[in-house]
């Protein structure tokens, strides 16, 4: 009976089989003499890779499809269980055969291959194992996933895209998807590894075939197979086209999850000169060969330094959580550069300065500190041209808050051109290109001083803590934050008057301060 | 009639107009939830690089399904017969069908791009210049140019039914063979680089020649399918059962049916086959033999050809005290097998040796003397043991790595070489350095930094690194380096300079210095060696048509200090990333125009001198053709 039952099989799908076999031969064929993939992939064994990742799914797919699916979909096997077996051994003879087709193509495959590429690879008894044991768990592996799959009826194509297009995704979102079994056994090292044998991998790739053999003889037994039958009844369109959508808004949650929650680790610096200060954490340290006395001594008085000016900010503007702070001395640099490291907002500001250079100002370092950690804080918006004002103002007032009017005044930029209006301030990157960024933040400044001396200093409190107060998300959420909270706005309110009065105080103040 | 009959072509394509709706706004929802609606502003250079290959996968999938079930659907459902009783011919029928499918597939250009002007507005701040209206109409313009054809192309391949994804895979197959192939003209028939302008400034020039061939290849495309479509239901049935009534052409009918991809696959075979079986038996006989060889020795089991035998046995006699001094430096055992070394097999363009894992392929035929020999496999020897020290897990993260692997190579290939070699190395540091600093942000991601610079500077910019590693972290420095890669407990995900800080901070390095001391390694070559780059004049282009070729003039300043260079860039995906461009007897460089049929042309110039030990390339030019 089972002799018979395998001529029925052979017989049913020869031409599919005999397909199967010619495509095996073909693309065996072509890749062996593409003398581009055998300089890319560096040996012949490393062909069979491929087609291990190309020809073994799309062969197992269609011997699922041909030997399961197409069954249970055209209810032939209604015919097949009229006959005098139990269903599972039915289905056991199925399996068998495609099993024995696939591990029969990829062994040919495997000696086609040597027998080839005997020059170029150095075989020996345990490679040779090797190659057949993980190409064996491999083909075992996908053909029993397939054959459960072909139970599926007409959910296995979406199925089979989601989890084609997850792996995908994996891949690109940096999981080393090539290091869990049994991708592992057909990894980058396939085609070279002579030694080591995977067992871990192996074991696994076991398991996970048994079970997925399982799965598929619990799918075709299940309440008389009556489940597989249900599932194998056509798709309508609607359902169709729902079952895409669903598919696509799957793959695309994935990718959006895997890109959102990518993490980073926090900042380390070790040997660092570490102050806290409230809210602040600063860390120096000098990256540089035997840091000097000097250098590590002008370290040493500038972290407190630092770390003390930004916790006044932080108390200022009533911060509950302020960005670390890390400062890396530099010898290569030029005394006012100040390199920022790309790190997160949430892992803090970097910055690479010359801390011992001769023209060091650390008035300036505090300055682009202030401007950065608030950037931070603000989850990029207080970069954003409608904020700018406030922060090129912020961080040129902050570290010279205690400055005269009429000191402002004698500083170059800062008389308001005629024509200002709230408009630039909305403009104020234009406003930057007219004046020079120097001059621009200067102004800002200055607005900020005639905020704080002609409205009272928790007028101008009240308005930059608006502004910096809360950490805000870089995304819609501190977006829509942002636009709800305009800083315009927030100085309507500290004002209690419109902005084209305030910026006509400004000017007057400003006019009245210098006069003599 | 025919208004009633293309609204229920939409009516029955109104699915997948609100797949395509629903598609873009969940990637929309995404783009907001990723990243602030205003911090995605329209450039377009940005929107090719990045957003192109994220249209097109879109463009592709709804081309496909709608193409495959516009024609078919019909027939499957047995509406066909309904439709053929309506006073309207199949061409109208036809017509509507075509209008139809264009009408939704015209969705996916305009709302994409609607969202992407939505996006890019939001972005806008008052210094910006014009809003780049003509790239988006060009750029949605050319998006239906695509959807016309993938249409096409999919409505003929409808036909195939059952065999219709088979079909796509070997017309996809096909091109990539013909490509690998060099016929360089396929391009014109993907749908892809009919998405890519050309861009000078603010000035869009679309791809014509790309454009007519695609929609010339529709038209036909769409008459064959119109020729399908009349034939299709009732002639088609009775043809078919007449076939069927006589057992001699039913069994035809039935090889014929199933024989068409094996004999298409065999038609690929004998196409690629002859010309491939010439090549494949001349690149296996370099030497002119085919019979090989093997050594073998402690460390090294190499294979040669035998009329290579002499000289192998002269290299691989001293190849295990290569491997031992190698070894040292890593204080690290040998692999537990001996390294495969393959004298003989060719390796990609511009490479003098390639490894994989523990197998080296070096062919003598890309060396010149016995030293260079040495020092080729010493520095492949290490990468086997960066792989092993790796535990194989570099190769997925190479995108981040690629500096490393091949700078730490040439530290230890150069720890041996003698004080000329080591000048020739420091030299080529410096010239790199004057072209443009590299800071390691952009070094430690090769994708960034192939297309700004040419793909050899990571040897010296890389082995300033390694040396850096070494100087700030100490001799073990590498070892711990590489052993932190391949921690159990690394966390995945990370890229770039997140994955370097966190893999220093776990081996115990100090990444600042370290990024600080390479910074320095350069400044100080570029300062000790101003003199030698002082005398490498800086090379411009001037890029040309003429008589179906491109013409490059170079010109520079002062006097030749060497011969000049010109490399294209190669998109062939098995080619080496770049290709030379032949030198003309008046100095300029000329290719064909059918060698490089894209609108953008993107070229390295550079300088081979004796002095340095690698070309010296200025940064990478485009120009539009």
């Amino acid at each position: 009976m089972i002799r018979g039952l395998l001529g029925k099989e052979l017989r049913q799908h020869a031409t599919t089989l005999l397909f199967l076999c010619l495509a095996l031969l073909g693309g065996l064929f072509l890749i062996l003499h593409n003398q581009s993939l055998k300089r890319v992939g560096g040996s012949g064994f490393e062909l069979v890779r491929m087609l291990e990742f190309t020809y073994v799914p799309l062969s197992c797919l269609m011997l699922g499809q041909i030997l399961v699916a197409s069954e249970f979909r055209q209810r032939t096997q209604l015919f097949l269980e009229g006959l005098p077996l139990p269903r599972w051994w039915l289905l056991a003879v199925k399996y068998a055969l495609g099993l024995a087709i696939m591990f029969f193509a990829i062994g040919a495959t495997l000696v086609v291959v040597w027998t080839r590429e005997k020059g170029s690879e150095a075989m020996t008894p345990r490679f040779a194992m090797l190659l057949a044991l993980k190409s064996a768990g491999w083909v075992w592996f996908v053909y029993a996933l397939c054959f459960a799959h072909a139970f599926l009826g007409r959910y296995r194509v979406p199925l089979g895209v989601l989890i084609f297009f997850a792996l995908a995704y994996l891949s690109s979102a940096g999981v080393r998807v090539s290091s869990f079994a049994p991708f592992a056994l057909v990894d980058d090292r396939f085609a070279f590894e002579r030694f080591i044998i995977p067992r871990d991998a192996l074991v696994t790739t076991a398991v996970l075939a048994l079970a997925l053999t399982g799965l598929g003889f619990f799918m075709g037994l299940v309440r008389d197979a009556t489940v597989a039958s249900l599932l194998a009844e056509k798709m309508s369109s609607r359902e169709r086209v729902f079952v895409t959508f669903m598919v696509i808004a799957g793959v695309a949650t994935g990718s959006y999850m895997s890109d959102h929650y990518k993490s980073a680790t926090p900042v380390q610096m070790p040997g660092a000169i570490e102050v806290q200060t409230g809210v602040v954490h600063v860390l120096a340290s000098a990256a540089v060969d035997a840091p000097t006395a000097d250098e590590t001594n002008a370290l040493q008085s500038l972290a407190p330094r630092i770390a003390g000016e930004l916790s006044v900010l932080a108390v200022y503007l009533d911060c509950q959580a302020f960005p670390s702070v890390f400062i890396v001395h530099r010898r290569d640099l030029e005394p006012g550069e100040f390199s920022k490291g790309d790190l997160q907002s949430s892992q803090g500001v970097l910055v690479r300065v010359n801390v011992t250079a001769k023209d060091f100002r650390e008035s300036a370092l505090l300055a682009w500190l202030v401007r950065e950690t608030l950037i931070a804080q603000t989850g990029g918006f207080a970069k954003r041209e409608r904020n700018a004002w406030v922060l090129d103002g912020a961080s040129e007032w902050w570290p010279h808050r205690e400055r005269a009017l009429a000191d402002w005044e004698k500083e170059p930029g800062t008389a308001i051109p005629a024509n200002f209006s709230a408009a630039d301030l909305r403009r104020w990157f234009t406003v930057r290109k007219q004046l020079g960024e120097g001059k621009a933040s200067t102004l800002a400044a200055s607005g900020i001083a005639v905020l704080q001396q002609q409205y009272g200093s928790d007028a101008c409190q009240r308005f930059l803590a608006s502004m910096f107060q809360k950490p805000r998300t870089g995304d819609y959420r501190g977006w829509w934050e942002d636009i709800t909270h305009p800083a315009l706005g927030a100085l309507r309110r500290a004002t209690g008057g419109t902005e084209q009065a305030f910026i006509e105080t400004w000017r007057k103040t400003l006019a009245g301060s210098a006069a003599p | 009639m025919m208004r009633a009959l293309l609204a229920k072509e939409l009516r029955s394509l109104r699915p997948y107009a609100i797949f395509i709706l629903g598609l873009i706004f969940i990637a929309t929802i995404f783009s907001c939830v990723a990243k602030a609606p205003d911090e995605m502003p329209l450039v377009p250079s940005q929107w090719l690089e990045s957003d192109r290959s994220g249209a097109f996968p879109v463009l592709m999938l709804f081309g496909l399904m709608i193409g495959a079930g516009v024609l078919m659907r019909e027939s499957e459902e047995g509406t066909l017969q309904f439709l053929d009783g309506l006073p309207i011919s199949r061409s109208q029928m036809f017509v509507a069908k075509v209008v139809a499918a264009i009408s939704v597939m015209s969705v996916i250009p305009l709302v994409g791009m609607a969202s992407d002007v939505g996006f890019g507005w939001l972005a806008r701040v008052s210094t910006d210049g014009p809003f780049p209206w003509r790239f988006v109409a060009v750029e949605a313009a050319l998006q239906i140019v695509a959807s016309i054809f993938i249409v096409a192309a999919a409505m003929v391949m409808s036909f195939l039914r059952a065999w219709f994804a088979l079909g796509v895979g070997l017309l996809f197959w096909t091109y990539l063979l013909l490509q690998q192939r060099g016929a360089d003209w396929v391009v014109y028939f993907n749908p892809y680089e009919v998405l890519a302008p050309a861009l000078d400034g603010d000035h869009v020039t679309p791809p014509w020649r790309h454009i007519a061939t695609q929609l010339s290849a529709s038209v036909v495309l769409f008459g064959v399918a119109w020729g399908g479509f009349i034939a299709l239901g009732d002639r088609t049935q009775f043809a078919a059962q007449r076939v069927g009534r006589s057992r001699l052409l039913r069994g035809f009918g039935l090889l014929l049916k199933w024989a068409a991809p094996v004999l298409w696959i065999l038609l690929l075979v004998r196409l690629f086959g002859d010309s491939a079986r010439e090549e494949a038996v001349r690149e296996r006989t370099p030497v002119g033999e085919e019979a090989f060889a093997k050594w073998e020795s402690k460390r090294y089991e190499s294979l040669y050809r035998k009329a290579q035998g002499k000289k192998a046995a002269t290299l691989m006699g001293e190849a295990d005290g290569i491997h031992d001094s190698v070894a040292a430096f890593f204080g690290s055992d040998p692999p537990p097998s001996r390294i495969v070394v393959d004298l003989a097999s060719p390796v990609i363009p511009h490479a003098l040796g390639v490894t994989n894992w523990t197998k080296i392929r070096f062919p003598f035929s890309t060396t010149t003397d016995l030293p260079q020999q040495r020092r080729v496999l010493r520095h492949e020897t290490t990468h086997v043991f960066i792989e092993q020290l790796g535990g194989g897990t570099l190769s997925p993260r190479f995108r981040y790595i690629r500096f490393f692997h091949e700078g730490l190579a040439t530290h230890v290939e150069y720890l041996a070489a003698n004080a000329a070699e080591q000048l020739a190395l420091k030299r080529s540091l410096a010239a790199i350095w004057s072209r443009g600093k590299v800071p390691f942000e952009l070094l430690c991601d090769d994708e960034h930094l192939g297309r700004q610079r040419d793909p050899f500077i990571v040897y010296p910019l890389g082995e300033a690194f390694a040396r850096a590693v070494v100087a700030t972290g100490g001799n073990d420095a590498p070892t711990r380096l590489l052993r932190a890669f391949a921690r159990k407990d690394a966390p995945m995900g990370l890229a770039g300079t997140a994955l370097w800080r966190d893999t220093m901070q776990a081996a115990g390095l100090d990444y600042e210095a370290a990024v600080s001391k390479y910074a320095g390694n350069c400044a100080s070559a570029l300062s000790d060696e101003q003199a030698f780059v002082d005398r490498l004049p800086r090379l411009e282009g001037a890029v040309s048509s003429d008589n179906g070729r491109i013409i490059i003039r170079v010109t520079y300043q002062g006097t030749s200090p060497g011969r000049l260079a010109c490399f294209v860039e190669d998109r062939n995906p098995f080619g080496g990333r770049i290709t030379a461009v032949p030198q003309q007897t008046d100095g300029s460089f000329a290719l064909p125009k059918s060698e490089y049929p894209w609108p953008k042309l993107r070229y390295l110039l550079g300088w081979y001198v004796d002095e340095a030990a690698m070309p010296v390339f200025e940064p990478w030019k485009e120009s539009p053709l």
